[in-house]
């Protein structure tokens, strides 16, 4: 399981040309709530690695 | 860790568990971003002490086969136990469950990798989680109606 990935939002800080002035705006990175998972038949995997490590 | 009593029951006695050398022990997957941390030996030290360490494992029973994963639904809950941003019950010393549902058919390879995708709430911490679809009770599959405890909990990945 990993973290989600984020996306940048409305709010980031940027310098927008606005007529007559110059505005600031906060930014934030919002994890979008996705997540990626190994398969579980990689864990057989890993555990035939194990076995080749520990009884090595 | 939690000590368990004689009748598997969790006591209030907490058992330090320390791992001399942590960063050599872990072992990688080949392939993946995957790792494992052998604890037996110090596992087995407890209970040569006395003590029975409280645990619950999964094994290659609950890694679903092909015909498993043919038989889940394209959207099927799942859930994850983590400690996302560092968070957990430090008093009763448990991790925090997370509910959501897969977000890519967990039959399908997403993008060509040995992955899935789940849509939860997933923040740093919560990375190594792992991805279980819980079936406690009563149930459905593509099978039909199934109904059991704890008998169709399998682990999806992590």
């Amino acid at each position: 399981m990993t973290e989600s990935m984020t996306e940048d939002m409305d709010g980031k800080i940027v310098v927008k040309e606005i007529p007559c002035q110059l505005s600031e705006c906060a930014s934030t990175a919002v994890h979008v709530h996705l997540g990626l998972y190994i398969k579980g038949r990689e864990l057989l995997v890993l555990g035939e690695t194990v076995l080749k490590q520990v009884c090595a | 860790m939690h000590e368990q009593g004689q009748d598997g029951e969790i006591l209030d006695t907490r058992l330090r568990v320390e791992l001399p050398e942590c960063g050599r022990r872990w072992i990688r997957h080949p392939s993946e971003d995957l790792v494992a941390l052998p604890v037996l030996p110090e596992l087995e030290a407890l209970r040569r002490r006395g003590k029975n360490p409280y645990r619950r494992s999964f094994s290659i029973g609950n890694v679903p086969s092909d015909a498993n994963l043919q038989s889940l639904f394209t959207v099927e809950d799942v859930t994850i136990a983590g400690y996302p941003f560092g968070a957990w019950d430090e008093f009763n010393n448990f991790p925090i469950l997370h509910l959501g549902v897969t977000a890519s058919a967990p039959v399908a390879d997403y993008n060509w990798q040995s992955a899935g995708i789940v849509d939860i709430a997933t923040f740093p911490g919560c990375s190594c989680s792992p991805v279980m679809v819980l079936n406690d009770g009563v149930w459905i599959d593509a099978q039909g109606l199934k109904a059991g405890p704890q008998a169709g909990c399998s682990f999806s990945g992590c």
